[in-house]
């Protein structure tokens, strides 16, 4: 714990106490700038790689200006994500959660059927994906539960079936979409946050076991034809080079492609040449990996490991148990985006639809993103803060 | 919380390992791929030389074709067949060859379903790609064929181009050649493969995923094909092609002067374009069982008795053996009774006293026994290789078959059996086991017509270069001078004359009013008859072949023609006509300009303008 305990970092941050007693005063002195900093370098190079993504393809141009837009509509947004102290959402955690689950339910009733799978949701010409929005009203809810129901000496695997019946709501509405790669997000999401808010042993064995043994359930059940197929080409991508095996084969070319120093900005072959396809959305990964190499992966993924692990100091360093546990969930988005993502650009898992955060494109996506981060800049910049 | 931070550095650090494995480690290996798949050779058929008749008129020249291929990687592997199926029943080919193709082709080979097809196809399978996608499986080339004047029936000398075959793949000959390209298969198309096929130009080009070519790296241009100057006249291809009709068999025309090959056909004759685009079983087993064999090239490697033809080569064995003199007679009776067998002679009632003129001009086959019968087989066999029978003649086109001349030694090597005196009679008179080709009769009567240079023939009179001066004149091809003695050709010439223009020969059908022909008759025999049948009594397959090699003018000849009639009876009804009919043409036609010397002020006045 030493190592995450979060000190007082200047005599300003002090002062601001002094303003906390109304909502928002106290908070604008402790916004963590050198994280927002982290954050627009990432987004910054996640819009000039979107750019050089989707310059060259016919019809697809016109998204890099949207994202740019976009970025811009919502960092103003965020202004009053942050404002908002976080104990707002807590109180509203279950209402926030169950309109997003009515929203999932639409959805799969009247949603946009894109390549087979309804995930977005259109009010008029505005069309956003509540699977995106999910992830976070499922943190706040289990967030909000956990905080309500503390266990001293660990929770009982009984003890978890409430809030496992929490994630299952959104997580199979999202399977029927179907969409299993942010499905299986949300179970990572729960089972970050159990493990953070601890688990008894014996029920972390007996839950290990029955999750090993709802495998084979799943894949003869749950899974679709393209669902198993997309996880044997994990292990052979060569198998059928023009089918299944097309985008992880030529990711893994751009990839390697890239070498140590990348290609240089807009001269990823495999990109321009439109070999790989869906390099705007969720192999976005692999033109950074092309056009940069290995360095430019390092300094991403640098950035990427520097914001989880100010995260979970977040989490750590926390006044509340809420904001403790909303912390490491919100946090635990944006790991298992970052592993899930780049881990399938790499064929070190199977292809499954989790975006890049901050460099894919997609409005939801972006705005999700953004509002972990401001949530956690709110929840940090409250640590102090005593009403 | 030690143990979420290990695991956090766990992850990324996996990730790195992995991307350093990728680029670092595997990076060059991963780099070759993605350029390799970047990088796509087209290569530009070049135009095929045209080729021309000895006075510049066109026989096979080129034009654009529209082919559809089949790119059967394009679809998983069990919507191929069923693809290839609907489309073959669309474009109306034949979809079992289309399958075989598809099934024997190497799996990222295109294949070819359609040549040639028309501008409304082009415009339907267009819209479709369009309608379909970036993956449709059908690709339109634009590739070259060749096209031929209807009029000219020369398929068998000029042979037909296709795609080119694993055997010749196999071959360094073709060592640059790519599975689809075309190439000449038999006659001038084959012969002079290395002139006609230009080579090959190379762009690279830089492709996207869809094979789209985005921009050009690379070209190399090719050269076009040579256009070649044939000795072939097609004054006289028609001229055949009209006397032959409905008939099965062949006619080879040369210049006794020099060995050019004036006409040289094959009848039935085929469509020349009919190798163009793949043909269906039906029509391929139909053309295979036609009795007139149409397939077959019948000048270049029918091998038929010569019959009769063959008895000048007994008389000049004779003669330069000091055999017999041209005065020396024997009686004809009718037959010939030799060992305990009777050997007839054609006219039951016997010619009489025959000497070496009277024998030629009525074809007596008794003098013919006798004198084989002197002078021995070994030696007419010498005679008729010496005169280009049993030998290859050495023309300039592939495939010439070297026929058949016995010897005591060949009847001992192949049938094991010593060879009867009866046999020697029969190889005397072109009957027994003696075959040859027309061809090899056209040298060698235009080796007795000229008094005795035998010519390799050539189809081929030369190679031009690009501004249409020949490349490299070929001289006549001389195979061997006979020097005969002047007294004995000079008899054999007069009795070949006299068949054509004495009071009762054989050959009488081919006299002709201004100028003197010579000749010979021959009636092979091509099942041994017991009995004198009439032909059209007996089945088409026994029928005998009907011969005449002639030429003319007699006193100076400038053009030979030998003509085989197959199964149509006596050589002097039936064959005579024919050389009298190709002689005439020449005459006619022998002193007409070039006709680039007749095109070219027509062209320069149009260009003018």
């Amino acid at each position: 714990m030493g190592l995450l305990a979060a000190k007082p970092r200047s005599p300003y941050r002090l002062a601001g106490q002094a303003y906390s007693a109304r909502v928002g005063r106290g908070v604008r002195g402790r916004f963590d700038f050198a994280i927002a900093a982290v954050v627009a370098i990432l987004v910054g190079m996640g819009l000039m790689t979107l750019y050089s993504a989707v310059m060259g393809l016919p019809g697809k141009e016109a998204l890099f200006a949207t994202q740019l837009r976009w970025v811009a509509v919502c960092a103003a947004m965020m202004f009053f994500v942050y404002l908002i102290d976080y104990h707002v959402y807590s109180a509203a955690a279950y209402s926030i959660f169950a309109v997003n689950a009515l929203l999932l339910a639409l959805t799969l009733l009247v949603g946009q059927e894109v390549k087979g799978a309804s995930r977005w949701l259109g009010i008029g010409s505005f069309t956003f994906q509540p699977s995106e929005l999910s992830k976070i009203t499922l943190v706040l809810a289990l967030a909000h539960y956990f905080a309500n129901t503390p266990r001293v000496s660990g929770y009982r695997l009984v003890d978890l079936l409430p809030p496992l019946g929490i994630t299952l709501v959104p997580t199979v509405l999202i399977l029927l979409e179907p969409d299993l790669g942010t499905a299986v997000l949300h179970l990572a999401i729960f089972a970050a946050i159990c493990l953070f808010v601890g688990v008894r042993k014996k029920s972390l064995v007996g839950a290990f076991v029955s999750g090993v043994l709802a495998l084979p359930v799943l894949w003869f059940f749950v899974f679709h034809d393209y669902q198993r197929a997309r996880i044997l080409t994990l292990f052979n991508p060569e198998a059928d080079p023009l089918g299944t095996g097309y985008h992880i084969r030529q990711s893994l070319i751009a990839v390697g492609s890239g070498k140590m120093f990348g290609k240089g900005f807009l001269d990823g072959s495999q990109t321009k040449l439109q070999f790989l396809p869906e390099t705007h959305t969720d192999f976005i990964f692999s033109v950074v990996a092309e056009e940069w190499g290995f360095l430019g992966c390092l300094i991403v993924l640098a950035l990427f490991f520097t914001l989880v692990i100010w995260g979970v100091n977040v989490a750590a360093s926390s006044k509340d148990r809420f904001g403790s546990i909303a912390a490491f969930g919100l946090v635990s988005i944006l790991f298992w985006h970052v592993i899930i993502n780049v881990g399938m650009v790499l064929n070190l898992l199977p292809v499954v639809g989790v975006i890049l955060p901050f460099f894919s494109y997609g409005r939801t996506s972006v705005f999700v993103m953004l509002c972990v981060v401001t949530m956690l800049l709110n929840i940090n910049g409250r640590r102090y803060v005593f009403e | 919380m030690t143990g979420f931070l290990i695991a956090i550095i766990i992850g990324f650090v996996v990730l790195l390992s992995r991307l350093w494995y990728l680029q670092v480690i595997q990076g060059d290996a991963l780099e070759a791929k993605s350029v390799r798949q970047q990088i796509r050779e087209i290569r530009i058929p070049a135009a095929r030389g045209i080729i021309y008749d000895r006075r510049h008129r066109i026989l096979a020249e080129n034009r654009p074709s529209y082919n559809v291929f089949y790119h059967p990687e394009m679809l998983p592997a069990d919507e191929r067949v069923p693809f290839l199926q609907a489309m073959c029943e669309e474009l109306g080919v034949d979809f079992e060859v289309a399958r075989r193709r598809l099934e024997t082709g190497h799996n990222r080979q295109p294949i070819k379903i359609k040549a040639d097809i028309d501008r409304a196809e082009v415009a339907r399978i267009k819209t479709q790609a369009m309608a379909y996608g970036p993956k449709y499986p059908l690709d339109i080339e634009v590739e070259t064929t060749r096209v031929y004047p209807p009029d000219v029936v020369a398929g068998h000398v000029l042979g037909y181009t296709d795609e080119i075959d694993q055997d010749r793949l196999d071959l360094p000959r073709y060592a640059d050649y790519r599975p689809g390209d075309l190439v000449g298969k038999t006659g001038v198309e084959e012969g002079y493969e290395e002139y006609l096929a230009g080579v090959y130009g190379r762009h690279r080009v830089e492709v996207n995923a869809r094979g789209a070519a985005i921009r050009e790296l690379e070209v190399e241009k090719g050269l076009p094909g040579r256009d070649l100057v044939l000795n072939i006249d097609a004054d006289l291809m028609k001229a055949a092609a009209e006397a032959m009709e409905g008939r099965a068999g062949a006619i080879v025309a040369i210049d006794p002067r020099n060995g050019a090959v004036r006409a040289a056909l094959s009848t039935p004759g085929f469509a020349p374009d009919l190798f163009s685009s793949p043909i269906s079983r039906e029509t391929w087993q139909g053309l295979l069982n036609d009795p007139k064999k149409p397939l077959a090239n019948k000048f270049l490697r029918g091998m038929y008795p010569p019959g009769s033809t063959f008895k000048v080569v007994t008389a000049l064995a004779a003669l330069e053996n000091g055999v017999m003199t041209p005065w020396d007679v024997a009686y004809c009776q009718g037959w010939w009774k030799f060992g305990g067998r009777r050997f007839r002679c054609h006219n039951e009632k016997g010619h009489g006293f025959v000497n070496l003129q009277y024998g030629i001009v009525h074809s007596c086959d008794v003098y013919f026994y006798r004198m084989a019968y002197q002078v021995g087989i070994d030696t007419i066999a010498e005679m008729a290789n010496r005169l280009g029978l049993g030998v290859p003649v050495g023309i300039d086109i592939v495939g010439e078959k070297t026929g058949l001349v016995p010897t005591r030694a060949w009847k001992k090597r192949v049938h094991n059996v010593e060879w009867y005196p009866g046999d020697t009679l029969s190889a005397g008179i072109g009957q027994g086991s003696v075959l040859t080709t027309p061809l090899q009769m056209a040298v060698a009567y235009a080796a007795i017509a000229n008094g005795g240079t035998v010519f390799a023939p050539r189809v081929v009179n030369y190679v031009e270069d690009p501004y249409g001066e020949p490349l490299q004149m070929q001289d006549p091809v001389v195979m061997r001078q006979l020097n005969f003695k002047e007294r004995n050709i000079r008899a054999v010439q007069d009795a070949l004359a006299g068949v054509v223009n004495d009071w009762g020969g054989t050959g009488k059908r081919a006299k002709m009013k201004k100028v003197r022909v010579a000749g010979k008759t021959g009636t092979a025999q091509v099942r041994n008859m017991k009995a004198r049948t009439h032909w059209s009594l007996l089945p088409y397959e026994a029928r005998d072949h009907a011969w005449f090699v002639g030429y003319a003018p007699a006193e100076d000849p400038e053009l030979v023609v030998s003509v085989i009639a197959e199964h149509s009876g006596h050589g002097g009804v039936y064959a005579a006509p024919v050389v009298k009919a190709v002689l005439e043409r020449y005459f006619e036609t022998r002193d007409m300009p070039d006709a680039r010397d007749v095109d070219e002020p027509a062209t320069t006045v149009a260009a003018a303008h």
